[in-house]
């Protein structure tokens, strides 16, 4: 055993249990859990529930994947920091996307320079149908397509306001309620209802356009969201 | 209200989870914020138990204390972490030593800070201690040890201030003191005992501003270790029996401070670490400037010297020749034996 693995070792009381896989998220559409006012929150349990959720929605609103990680990191080191301040008054779930929300906000700020969603999905991605667990036992074909299917979904979530984008994710992809979703953006829920019937539209309109030919090409969506 | 059609529909089902983690992702993210957060609990005991030059000698010396302990690993995990780490790890040891340390971060980049902007702050607790240098390293073994596995919260973290420290703006420059209460730090390593280890937590009600400055090393080393129970109860009982004069017990108190400076040194290492990123892909230009901007925000932050260093590099990547020459000639003149100082040397700026 290396100098190294002794130092490791000697970190896992610290953060066992932190440290163990997250669990898999088996019903992802569920209800966002609501913690009880004055309740305590366990850390290793919301980052387990969450990682994946905070990791996912990152990449989704356009960090670019080589700076995922950090974002996630910086997003658990404040969630440990501001677990005390936690009230309950909200869903786990909700104060989260707060957290993520403002993170991805000053990583953007960092890097203002970049378009919002540039480079979210790339040959990157391309590269991950190679990882075993993304793969699992499927064919080379399945892999590929899987890959270009994200690519896809990207290109066309790049092709949304960042308003819209937010609400569409929250709604389609993590099951929040209209209610929640007005929570964790602190917007009134009407204008929550406009967003995602806007979105939707705007998600629509994208994909059939990047699909009418074979989607390679940059199209009047993409175009429009880039200016 | 949906307008979506069973394509759009079926884009969303498939890939609901595409954007997940890989197993990979996950092991290395959770080691990594396992470490950053553990950073902090490293920190706060090593500067509470030993209140000298134990934490630079370990960050240096890659030894046994608890900075160390959290920086070898955590340096080997890759990405920003290990910078990050490896500044937490300078801010300590020129906390209480008032030197700079060499820390290795990722990719045989190796960090090096002068700690400038927060030798100031930390003079209160570097200030009692008559020979830093010279103080041997007590052991933190509340961090190898600690009994809760997770930094859990405290619902009351107001018994661990310890006001005393403040009460006295004069203290005695006497190591003893530290020395003789290292000792008694590792019988009662329970992270539990906190409230029992302060029984009149009352805050002191003419606080001395001067001495709260001495929460500035805990504030860079990690923001979440003022208010992680886990880490910083860990380091508690040594603030038990430290005598009235020593400032170790400082480090938890002023929350304003530790609030505001591990903001700036998070975005300083991020710039640090996007002008490097910029460099990598080709884009010089724009590493270039990111370090002025960094200059200009962070004039006397505590990778100055890394940055110095970076921006000879980007401008002999950009082009620049002459200017890099010029930047180079001034770098080696005052970091003459930084470890920059060889890659400053053969880059292009110096031949």
């Amino acid at each position: 055993m290396t100098a190294q693995d002794h130092q490791i070792r000697a970190l896992r009381p610290l953060t066992q249990g932190m440290l163990s896989p997250p669990s898999p998220e088996v019903a992802p559409r569920a209800p966002a859990a609501r913690v009880g006012k004055g309740a305590k929150l366990d850390f290793a349990s919301i980052y387990r529930e969450n990682v994946r959720f905070v990791w996912r929605t990152a990449k989704r609103m356009g960090v670019e994947p080589p700076m995922v990680e950090d974002v996630v990191q910086d997003v658990f080191v404040v969630v440990h920091r501001r677990l005390g301040e936690f009230e309950g008054r909200s869903s786990t779930k909700t104060w989260l996307y707060g957290i993520v929300r403002r993170i991805v906000a000053d990583h953007r700020r960092a890097h203002r320079r970049k378009p919002a969603h540039q480079g979210a999905t790339s040959t990157h991605d391309l590269d991950r149908v190679t990882d075993a667990s993304d793969a699992g036992c499927a064919s080379p074909h399945a892999n590929a397509e899987k890959a270009e299917q994200r690519l896809l979904l990207h290109r066309v979530l790049a092709c949304l306001d960042e308003d819209k984008r937010e609400v569409f994710l929250l709604s389609e992809f993590e099951g929040m309620t209209m209610a929640e979703i007005s929570e964790a953006l602190d917007v009134n829920p009407n204008t929550v209802s406009s967003r995602l019937r806007a979105a939707r539209s705007d998600f629509q309109q994208a994909l059939d356009e990047l699909t009418r030919g074979d989607g390679a090409q940059p199209s009047a969506a993409e175009g429009r969201r880039a200016r | 209200m949906s307008e979506l059609n069973s394509k759009a529909r079926a884009l969303i089902q498939a890939t609901q989870f595409a954007d997940d983690p890989t197993t990979e992702e996950c092991e290395r993210l959770h080691k990594a914020i396992g470490a950053r957060l553990a950073i902090g609990a490293a920190v706060t005991t090593t500067v509470a138990a030993s209140g000298s030059a134990a934490a630079s000698t370990a960050a240096a010396a890659a030894g046994p204390s608890g900075a160390a302990i959290v920086a070898g690993p955590a340096a080997a995990l890759g990405g920003s972490i290990g910078v990050k780490l490896a500044v937490v790890a300078i801010a300590l040891a020129s906390a209480t030593a008032g030197a700079s340390a060499i820390v290795s971060a990722t990719g045989g980049a190796v960090s090096l800070a002068r700690r400038t902007s927060i030798t100031q702050s930390s003079t209160a607790i570097a200030g009692p201690i008559a020979n830093p240098i010279a103080t041997p390293t007590p052991t933190p073994a509340p961090i190898l040890s600690p009994t809760n596995p997770m930094p859990t919260v405290n619902p009351n973290p107001t018994p661990i201030l310890n006001p005393t420290p403040i009460l006295n703006p004069t203290p005695t420059l006497n190591p003893t003191p530290i020395l003789n209460s290292t000792p008694t730090l590792n019988p009662t390593p329970t992270l539990n005992s906190t409230p029992t280890l302060n029984p009149t937590p009352t805050p002191n009600p003419t606080p001395n501003p001067t001495p709260t400055r001495t929460t500035t090393p805990i504030a860079i080393a990690d923001p979440s270790a003022a208010r992680s129970p886990g880490p910083t109860s860990a380091p508690t009982p040594a603030l038990a029996p430290t005598p009235p004069d020593s400032p170790v017990g400082a480090p938890v108190l002023a929350r304003g401070a530790a609030a505001a400076l591990p903001e700036t040194i998070d975005e300083e290492v991020a710039t640090l670490r996007d002008a490097r990123s910029a460099l990598r892909q080709g884009r010089a230009a724009l590493a270039v400037t990111l370090l002025d901007e960094a200059a200009r925000r962070y004039p006397d932050g505590v990778l100055a010297e890394d940055r110095a260093a970076e921006r000879v590099f980007a401008l002999c990547a950009s082009g620049r020749v002459g200017e890099a020459r010029a930047q180079a000639a001034l770098f080696l003149a005052s970091h003459a034996r930084s470890p920059y100082a060889g890659a400053v040397r053969s880059s292009c700026g110096a031949r």
